[in-house]
């Protein structure tokens, strides 16, 4: 008989337990904190904490796997950081956004690096610190926007000045990394240095969106490559920036940024970037910075003491930011409690600085744990000034949208698509925004003809660079499934690609779109299988009114000079093979005449056919 | 007003943050003042300490006890030695900080605090002549020699299960005698520490190494205030390369040159 005492049993050990306690913390960690109504990055921390060898011992103390893991998590993070940012509200918001950017930086350094210095840091370390503290992370703006505020202008202006905030306290991290790790005169390290930024700059802002988007257009067919070129394209920013002996971070946020309308913040692209970081990078550098976590040297006196003098300096510096924005800004009291709550969360850059700083050997562990007790502390009061200040601010009224923020291309017919959906993806590109793509069929059309169909256009678009999984309607009410879909995606701008169907009947199905969606709806018309920027592009010289300016805003996105168009139905019958035409139309009976002549396109943008109230779009608004 | 506000709970962060005042990597108290002690095992320890008795003349960790010293802010260093077990069971004397291929264990840290690694190593396989060890079967087959009290003898113990247990050595120069002269077939010494005894000792040569490197660490007093010191100032000679350019002069080469060079053992069982 066999005794159990024959039996051996092991201690887990291992990648495949590191890896599943590291999950555990993962699944575990934020949803426990959650609860508490505390920021799941902290659960995070704290998991890296109870895991680690200064916890419950669960990983060896010599183990590598996590923390080198954290590595790649950490460029992860700033990745995700620079390429979620909204580089569009920078722009819209400049004067706003600069200034307080300056303003929420300023401060905390200041406070940050003459506080270092009062308690005798070296000039490398206190500069550091005054740069940690003056980034912020935009942990509370999904509370933000959730409470509709994301248009007030100083809730716009505050995630604008995060792009400033978080690359001055990068570049600063950059310097300071440099002048520790370089050797030679100061003159040479700071030549290595400037030379480094400048090739690093060149490298992720010039050269890389034009890299990314070739092999977008030429590999980019699958999901998976897409996503892989992302990541290589950021880990080759990383090298790059650690080839002059900059910190790897520093490439992966300018890289981010450098890729930010390459990867639209709504798009299926930073859908799977934010699912793998989420899943697995992100908490791996937080599980791994959790590590570090150490009780016994957080509560020594020194260790609370500089997490008291970070807080103050931060907390203080972002106070003083915001309350600065009311007289320089002329924000509300309510307004600069929001930017207040915005601007002072510590996560992603703060701990990206401070990491380094410790790797490089400038920080102790002391400092680590105050500034861990920060992140934690300026989250929570970040947090309940968010929530006392959300329901006082007064819900701002839907601002105007961008036309290609959210670009909805529905087409009925697929040879008159291709220039519809080029025309889509660039006016999508100068807004980083995204191209949903509408396939309507008739019942009429057998299930396998339609299923060949939509296969073609999937492959259409993948062969044109939209990353857009395109959708089919089947339906004999071709306008209210367009409307619906416009509707249900809200969509900023509708491209309707109109067939010859719609030639004979009174009312094409693209023109009764274009009556009752209150989006600028504009139809497309006819079959030109040609990049556009080898087309003739014609258009009628500018106007006044709102066709006018839309259609002026599309020939901008076509990388054309227009040449002049005659108005009206004799512009369109002079049209020749190979012409794409972007202009107005202004009455219903243009709209309803207006058919291009073979080989040419018309790109028409209605004018003044919207009704005074827009109908129900779940009604059917006719049937065509 | 806000202003003012500000700056005096500034103040007063300042006035509590006054204990941390000094430095942002740690303060360094030397046991002797203007002295960084070191102790390590008995010399030589080949390509790490040489020299003989108290009075080392070179070798990676002694270099690296000079920078160390330098960074601390201290002019001078005393080199004190004692046996391995009695610095891995806690005992490091007057001695500041002990180094000596250390690899932080769960049973050491009760007793010792450890820096971060300043090296990562693999267990290798240090043979006589050009004898191949290929396969874990093959090592089971050999006479084995271990350094007493160090991570080897748990190692061998459980990765390897030789047939006849390893005869335990404190002196680490004698297990290299006992290999070259015949009366052990294989040692089991961290990479770094095998290259360089390979490269002083051409009869010998580093047959295979195991696929899990070991972290090694310096050591200090159990709950030493210089732990901090002392770690952020290893942490600075890897960031600017310093610890490599040490490795490389004494251990003949880099060691990831070295590390591509030597076979991995095969543990999986046929």
């Amino acid at each position: 008989m066999t005794s159990l005492a024959a039996i051996t049993l092991e201690s887990p050990k291992g990648g495949a337990w590191e890896f599943l306690v590291l999950f555990l913390v993962v699944i575990l960690g934020p949803p426990i904190v959650q609860r508490l109504r505390i920021p799941g990055i902290i659960g995070l921390l704290i998991g890296g904490f109870l895991i680690g060898p200064n916890g419950l011992g669960l990983l060896d103390a010599g183990s590598t796997t996590i923390p080198d893991l954290g590595q790649l998590g950490l460029l992860y993070l700033m990745f995700v950081a620079g390429v979620e940012l909204d580089l569009a509200l920078l722009r819209q918001f400049r004067r706003s956004a600069i200034t307080f950017g300056l303003l929420t930086f300023s401060f905390p350094m200041l406070f940050g690096t003459v506080a270092a210095f009062a308690i005798g840091w070296d000039t490398a370390a206190a500069l550091l610190l005054g740069s940690l503290l003056a980034s912020h992370t935009l942990v509370l703006y999904p509370l933000i926007r959730d409470a509709k505020l994301a248009n007030d202008p100083m809730v716009a202006s505050t995630v604008g000045a995060t792009v400033l905030t978080d690359t001055i306290a990068l570049v600063i991290l950059a310097v300071v990394a440099g002048t520790q790790s370089g050797s030679g005169s100061g003159a040479e390290i700071a030549l290595q240095i400037g030379l480094g930024l400048t090739v690093l700059g060149l490298f992720c802002f010039v050269l890389l969106p034009i890299v990314v988007r070739r092999l977008f257009r030429l590999l980019g067919t699958e999901r998976t490559v897409r996503y892989v070129i992302a990541v290589a394209a950021f880990l080759a920013a990383a090298v790059v920036a650690e080839t002059f002996q900059i910190e790897g971070i520093v490439g992966a946020f300018f890289a981010g940024l450098a890729m930010n309308r390459l990867v639209p913040n709504e798009g299926p692209l930073m859908s799977r970037i934010d699912f793998f970081g989420s899943a697995l990078f992100v908490p791996v550098f937080l599980v791994s910075v959790g590590l570090l976590l150490k009780p016994s040297v957080m509560i020594q006196g020194e260790t609370l003491g500089l997490a008291a003098l970070f807080i103050v300096a931060c907390i203080g510096g972002k106070f003083l930011a915001a309350q600065s924005s009311r007289p320089l800004l002329g924000a509300s009291g309510e307004q600069a409690g929001v930017m207040f709550a915005l601007s002072t969360p510590q996560a992603a850059a703060t701990l990206a600085s401070t990491t380094v700083g410790y790797e490089i050997g400038l920080f102790s562990e002391s400092v680590v744990n105050a500034v861990l007790v920060l992140i934690f502390v300026s989250v929570v009061v970040a947090t309940l000034v968010a929530e006392h200040y959300k329901v006082k601010l007064e819900i701002p009224p839907p601002g105007s949208r961008a036309i290609g923020e959210h670009v909805l291309v529905a087409i009925a017919e697929l040879e008159p698509a291709p220039v519809a959906l080029r025309l889509a993806r660039r006016v999508a590109e100068q807004e980083a925004g995204i191209v949903d793509v509408l396939l309507v069929q008739s019942t009429e059309v057998a299930g396998a003809e339609r299923s060949d169909r939509l296969g073609e256009l999937a492959t259409l678009c993948r062969r044109l660079g939209i990353d857009a999984d395109p959708q089919i309607r089947v339906t004999d009410h071709f306008a209210r499934a367009v409307l619906h879909a416009a509707s249900d995606r809200d969509a900023s701008m509708v491209l309707a690609v109109d067939g010859a169907a719609g030639r004979d009947s009174t009312q094409s199905w693209a023109d009764i779109v274009a009556l009752t969606l209150p989006a600028p709806v504009i139809v497309v018309r006819g079959q030109l299988d040609r990049p556009l920027r080898l087309v003739r592009l014609v258009a009628p010289a500018p106007a006044d009114g709102a066709a006018s300016s839309l259609a002026a805003e599309l020939v901008a996105a076509v990388p054309r000079e227009p040449e002049p168009m005659a108005a009206g139905p004799d512009g369109i019958a002079e049209l020749a093979p190979g012409d794409v035409a972007i202009a107005p139309v202004e009455s219903w009976d243009e709209l309803a005449r207006a058919y291009p002549p073979d080989g040419a396109v018309l790109v028409a943008v209605p004018d003044g056919l919207l009704p005074d109230a827009p109908p129900d779009p779940a009604q059917p608004a006719a049937t065509v | 007003m806000k202003l003012v506000g500000t700056a005096l709970a500034l103040l007063a962060a300042l006035s509590v943050a006054g204990c941390a005042a000094g430095s942002s990597t740690g303060e360094f108290e030397p046991h002797t003042a203007d002295t960084l002690t070191v102790v390590t095992e008995p010399l030589p320890t080949q390509g790490f300490w040489e020299g003989e008795g108290d009075a080392p003349t070179g070798g990676a960790e002694y270099e690296l006890a000079n920078e160390l010293a330098k960074r601390l802010g201290v002019d001078k260093v005393v080199v004190r030695t004692e046996d391995f077990s009695k610095i891995v069971a806690g005992d490091l004397g007057d001695a500041d900080v002990a180094l000596a291929l250390i690899t932080p264990t769960d049973e050491r840290r009760e007793v010792l605090d450890f820096t971060s690694p300043y090296l990562e190593a693999a267990p290798t396989l240090l043979v006589k002549g050009d004898r191949e060890v290929a396969d874990v079967q093959t090592a089971q087959e050999l006479r084995w020699v271990v350094g007493a009290n160090t991570t080897f003898v748990d190692i061998v113990d459980t990765v390897i299960r030789p047939d006849s247990p390893p005869v335990q050595i404190e002196d680490r120069a004698e297990e290299v005698r006992m290999v070259a002269d015949g009366q052990a077939d294989v040692a089991m010494f961290d990479l770094p520490a095998a290259a360089a005894i390979v490269e002083q000792e051409p009869g010998l040569s580093m047959a295979a190494q195991l696929s899990d490197s070991e972290p090694i660490a310096a050591a200090l007093p159990k709950d030493s205030p210089n732990t901090e010191a002392v770690g952020s100032a290893l942490r600075a000679m890897i960031n600017d390369g310093s610890i490599d350019t040490i490795t490389e002069r004494w251990l003949g080469g880099p060691i990831s040159d070295v590390e591509g060079s030597v076979p991995l053992l095969r543990t999986d069982n046929p």
